[in-house]
């Protein structure tokens, strides 16, 4: 199909990055932008601010819920759904999306906030981590898989905000989560279950209570390493995070022996649509994995045969 | 032994109504994975404290260990949604001034800024290297809609 059709048949999204990716992980935007229009998911970039995160929300949950409705209201007057990068920030836009196409008054309420910046909350977007879409147009991914990932062993983690609150959410089971594992099948890879594997990263007590959240990297990291894993796989960016540089804080406070590397999912898409590690950000994690690093470049293109 | 306070009492229970059906079966607790790593974080204690109005409720400091995980709302069998109870008598703590000053100062660099997070120079370097656009500050516009004296 030429590039034009395709172009035409894209679904626009407003693309919701948030603060983690923007500020401290841009080369997981970079990877987003890159790989996303090739799955024909089209991006667009509006004037969103801070969804807000859990901790603005622990201060005063009416702002927490009239800084979500600005950003809601944003992407309603563009006619776009939301295509979040991050499960928080997908978390906090479609609970207060609920909220308030559910509660007329409180709308009422917000809307005169946001009368003085010239938006309003109509209740007309809907809002989706991008794991849902690309789960529900799994045949457009399996076309673009050229280089399978055969034989590299991941290790999933979820996390906590893709999968609950479930009736917000309304993603995947929180007890026994399968959808990213499957989405990592597809690309060729194998999963691994180890023990751990529905355990929370940890990372929001990083800053607060290092003694707690290194002590949780620890025991996710050995846990999956033991059972066989090569790397964590995650779709958040805070997971990654925990993975990666505050990996590496634990090991050497609590010093555990193993370490393993993390890709978000998106750069493994990137890596079975042939870019390569370099081209997919894998050099800007601080965790590194010669072994698999070797065993990826040897991934050779998947054989066509037309019969 | 608890000490009931029952201004603090009827204030905690005029938001959390839910609070009431708590019947102290520990679910929040076992599934809690700040517990398991720190004893002294014990969702189903902090439940019942709140639910007396009991004193010392609004001075412990565990409050802001919670994770944010969504474990115990998804799992509590009787509806109390723990965490969100949590988040209440946070939001009562800082608007009694009693939170903690790196949640009153990251809240501040959001309604500054937009975002949670610092923008430096070196961060737009590094979004320049990967030919994104730089970040620049949104936060004008959330002083309108949040501030509201």
């Amino acid at each position: 199909m030429n590039r034009m059709n395709r172009m035409n048949r894209m679904k626009q999204y407003a693309l919701f990055t948030g603060c983690t990716i923007k500020a401290a992980l841009p080369h997981i935007e970079m990877v987003a932008r890159k790989v996303l229009p090739l799955l024909d998911i089209g991006i667009k970039e509006l004037a969103f601010t801070c969804c807000p995160n859990a901790d603005f929300r622990s201060t005063d949950e009416y702002s927490w819920l009239v800084v979500a409705a600005r950003n809601l209201a944003l992407a309603e007057k563009e006619g776009l759904e939301i295509l979040g990068l991050c499960p928080g920030c997908t978390q906090t836009l479609r609970e207060a999306n609920m909220v308030l196409k559910d509660d007329v008054s409180l709308r009422a309420e917000i809307n005169k906030r946001l009368g003085k910046i010239g938006l309003t909350f109509k209740g007309t977007t809907e809002v989706n981590h991008h794991l849902v879409v690309l789960h529900r147009q799994i045949d457009i991914l399996l076309q673009r898989v050229t280089i399978p990932l055969y034989g590299i062993k991941l290790a999933v983690h979820t996390g906590c905000h893709l999968l609950m609150p479930s009736r917000i959410m309304q993603f995947d089971n929180p007890e026994q989560p399968r959808k990213l594992g499957e989405l990592v099948k597809m690309l060729g890879s194998t999963i691994i279950n180890y023990p751990e594997e529905t355990l929370c990263c940890g990372f929001t007590l990083f800053g607060s209570h290092k003694d707690i959240a290194s002590r949780i990297i620890r025991d996710k990291v050995e846990s999956a390493f033991l059972s066989g894993a090569e790397a964590f796989v995650v779709p958040c960016p805070s997971c990654y995070q925990q993975f990666d540089r505050n990996q590496l804080v634990a090991k050497r406070e609590l010093k555990f022996e193993y370490q393993l590397p993390v890709f978000y999912y998106l750069q493994l898409v990137g890596l079975a649509m042939g870019f390569d590690l370099d081209e997919v950000g894998y050099y800007h994690g601080r965790v590194r994995s010669p072994g698999l690093e070797d065993k990826i470049k040897l991934l050779v293109k998947k054989t066509v045969v037309n019969l | 032994m608890i000490t009931i306070k029952t201004d603090l009492r009827r204030k905690i229970l005029e938001h959390n109504e839910d609070i009431k059906k708590c019947y102290q079966c520990s679910t929040c607790s076992a599934s809690c994975p700040v517990l398991r790593y720190d004893p002294d974080f014990n969702p189903r204690i902090l439940i019942i404290k709140a639910l007396y109005g009991s004193e010392d409720t609004l001075e412990s400091k565990e409050f802001w260990k919670c994770l944010s995980c969504d474990r115990c709302n998804e799992r509590c069998p009787q509806g109390v949604n723990p965490y969100n109870v949590l988040l209440k008598l946070k939001n009562f703590l800082f608007s009694q001034n009693l939170a903690p000053k790196e949640r009153i100062d990251a809240r501040e660099l959001i309604i500054t800024t937009g975002f949670s997070y610092p923008i430096s120079s070196a961060v737009n370097r590094k979004r320049e290297s990967m030919e994104l656009e730089a970040l620049e500050s949104i936060g004008e516009e959330l002083k309108k809609i949040v501030e509201t004296e």
